[in-house]
């Protein structure tokens, strides 16, 4: 795939130091297994992170740690928690992800508006954003909003437009506070997002504030 | 007059206690009006801690048969019905909870790993490594201070502008060139190595 | 103590790294430990990392270095940029359990009010903007519109309701429910 949106520099900076808040994480992350490109920049931040461990000030540790750390390499047996090996229980809106997104854990899907569907992926440690699949039908345009916070949306099938431009598959879009985008959903087939948001949306016009208590994005 | 909430506790608390207490000695229509009565509230308990509504009806299941079978060791003197009702379905949600999939650090290392379906750039694969330690290196040292100050160790803009003698916008400023260099230099990089291993 | 001279160049790093790949040197772990451990503490406790979790997390890094050795390429020069990102997930899954571990001892507090009302006039209250929905209720049949009215606007509880309207506490309860079913459908046009 040919990649032409990417995330911005500082948001792959903040992945790579590892700052970012969960659901963030998982939409930056899924872009760069993605995008060479970016894989290159967050492995350049991981250099500069390690030069910043060797120049660290040691502090000491404790007196026994290499004596525990000896002793799990010899006691194997107690690893992590085993992976459930239970088939997905949760209908997913889309089979056809990327491997890495098969091992979230899925909510419920639900219908969101006329032709938009989400299901939010389960992230316990998520803070400040939530993570969700948005499914839009072909043809769909996006009630008019801004937002409170961020969202990092990646296209996984089909596309959108807006004045931003056109973004497929791998594509990146970024949006905040100052941006107040009308996306429209290509016409051939439907788009599924991957999404990170944080804060709310602000649903403008009549219809949007009659909708808002039930569009919990 | 509102419904629930903090007005009618007692006489809620004494009726949960006599359902309780008659579940105990093996009443099933008592169970069931105990379960009516304290279903969403269990419910409320267990969502944040699993949250699909598949897993909460099953834990909601297996948290009432345990209220079943232990009813009659229930103590009223001790705590409240609802409380001890609740601190079952939390157990029972928790330790759900540990035996399924979440995010664990193996999955932040599996979103390190290229997903090969979607590249097709032969010439990436193993070069990410020396491509970004020659583009962090060929910075000037004190660019490279700044950039690793403020994303690696999380300096604040405003100490920054202190530290450096400043305004806030050019370190700002600072930062996106910085940025955007590496940014080149991991572009470039990759293109003069294709050209190279083209011959 | 241990033999040989402490490498100071970073090609000797990823060299004792892939020493612990091949033969499970544990003379070269020990001097990866010795430099390594004490930095990545001293990284984690310079950006905010507690000491305490600091030393573990320093110490799960190791250790993982040590199962995970196999799989560093020495080619790919940066033994300290891969000890960073093994560092780095570490700290973020502590970070995660803490925050589950939080939402629970949350919930813990939550017990302590024993409130048993029903759960579909909370959806609606929670976003407690009663004009807002006006409109769509007025697109209710009256009887839905009625029910919809007493519960959310006046608060009345349901046997209250039932009692007003002469009606079984059944039928209350299902009206409300095929109401707010139709509200939804409404919004959603």
């Amino acid at each position: 795939m040919t990649i032409n949106h990417h995330p911005p520099e500082d948001l792959l900076a903040d992945f790579a130091a590892g700052r970012l808040d969960e659901a963030d994480r998982l939409v930056i992350g899924v872009h760069a297994t993605q995008c060479p490109r970016c894989r290159r920049f967050i492995a350049a931040i991981e250099q500069l992170a390690g030069r910043a461990i060797e120049q660290a000030a040691p502090v000491a540790m404790a007196e026994d740690a290499l004596a525990t750390i000896m002793a799990a390499i010899d006691e194997p047996g107690t690893t992590s928690a085993p992976a459930s090996e239970d088939a997905q229980p949760v209908p997913l809106l889309d089979d056809d992800l990327p491997e890495i997104l098969l091992r979230c854990r899925f909510g419920k899907s639900r219908r969101v508006a006329p032709g938009v569907k989400m299901q939010p992926i389960v992230l316990p440690g998520a803070d400040k954003s939530r993570a969700f699949l948005l499914w839009s039908a072909p043809g769909t345009r996006m009630l008019e909003h801004s937002h409170t916070g961020t969202e990092l949306t990646l296209v996984l099938k089909g596309s959108f437009s807006h004045e931003g431009g056109d973004y497929r598959p791998g594509d990146f879009d970024f949006g905040d506070g100052e941006v107040d985008h009308q996306p429209i959903v290509g016409k051939d087939m439907p788009c599924l997002c991957l999404v990170a948001m944080s804060g709310d949306l602000q649903m403008h016009g009549w219809l949007g504030r009659l909708i808002s208590p039930f569009v919990r994005l | 007059m509102s419904y629930g909430r903090s007005t009618a506790r007692d006489p809620m608390i004494e009726r949960l206690c006599d359902l309780l207490a008659r579940v105990g000695r093996g009443d099933q229509r008592a169970f069931a009006e105990l379960f009516a009565a304290t279903r969403n509230k269990l419910r409320k308990t267990a969502r944040p801690i699993a949250p699909t509504n598949a897993d909460l009806d099953d834990l909601l299941q297996d948290a009432y048969l345990k209220i079943w079978k232990h009813a009659a060791h229930f103590d009223p003197g001790r705590s409240s019905p609802i409380t001890w009702m609740c601190a079952i379905m939390r157990h029972t949600a928790i330790d759900a909870a540990r035996l399924k999939q979440v995010p664990t650090a193996d999955f932040d290392e599996a979103l390190s790993v290229p997903d090969v379906s979607a590249s097709e750039d032969a010439f990436d694969y193993d070069l990410a490594q020396p491509i970004a330690a020659r583009a962090i290196q060929r910075l000037p040292d004190e660019r490279r201070q700044l950039l690793s100050r403020a994303y690696i160790e999380g300096e604040s803009r405003m100490m920054l502008a202190q530290r450096f003698g400043v305004p806030v916008g050019t370190i700002k400023t600072w930062l996106r060139r910085t940025l955007e260099t590496v940014r080149r230099d991991c572009v470039e990089g990759a293109t003069r190595r294709a050209m190279v291993q083209s011959g | 103590m241990f033999s040989g001279e402490r490498p100071k160049a970073t090609v000797e790093w990823a060299e004792l790294i892939g020493r612990v790949a091949a033969h499970g040197d544990r003379d070269a772990f020990r001097l990866l430990f010795e430099h390594f451990a004490p930095r990545v503490k001293g990284f984690l406790v310079k950006n905010g990392t507690n000491p305490d979790a600091a030393e573990e997390i320093a110490q799960t890094t190791l250790l993982t270095v040590w199962r995970k050795a196999a799989q560093f390429d020495p080619a790919s020069a940066g033994a300290a940029a891969w000890i960073f990102t093994i560092a780095r997930n570490l700290r973020i899954d502590s970070a995660r359990q803490a925050a589950r571990q939080a939402k629970v001892a949350a919930s813990a507090e939550r017990d302590e009010t024993p409130e048993v009302a029903d759960s579909p006039e909370t959806m609606m209250t929670r976003r407690d903007d009663v004009s807002r929905v006006t409109a769509a209720l007025q697109r209710l049949s009256e009887e839905q519109s009625k029910v919809i009215r007493m519960s959310f606007i006046e608060e009345q509880p349901h046997s209250e309701i039932a009692e007003r309207l002469g009606l079984p506490l059944g039928t209350v309860k299902s009206r409300i429910r095929l109401a707010m079913a139709r509200l939804k459908d409404l919004l959603d046009d």
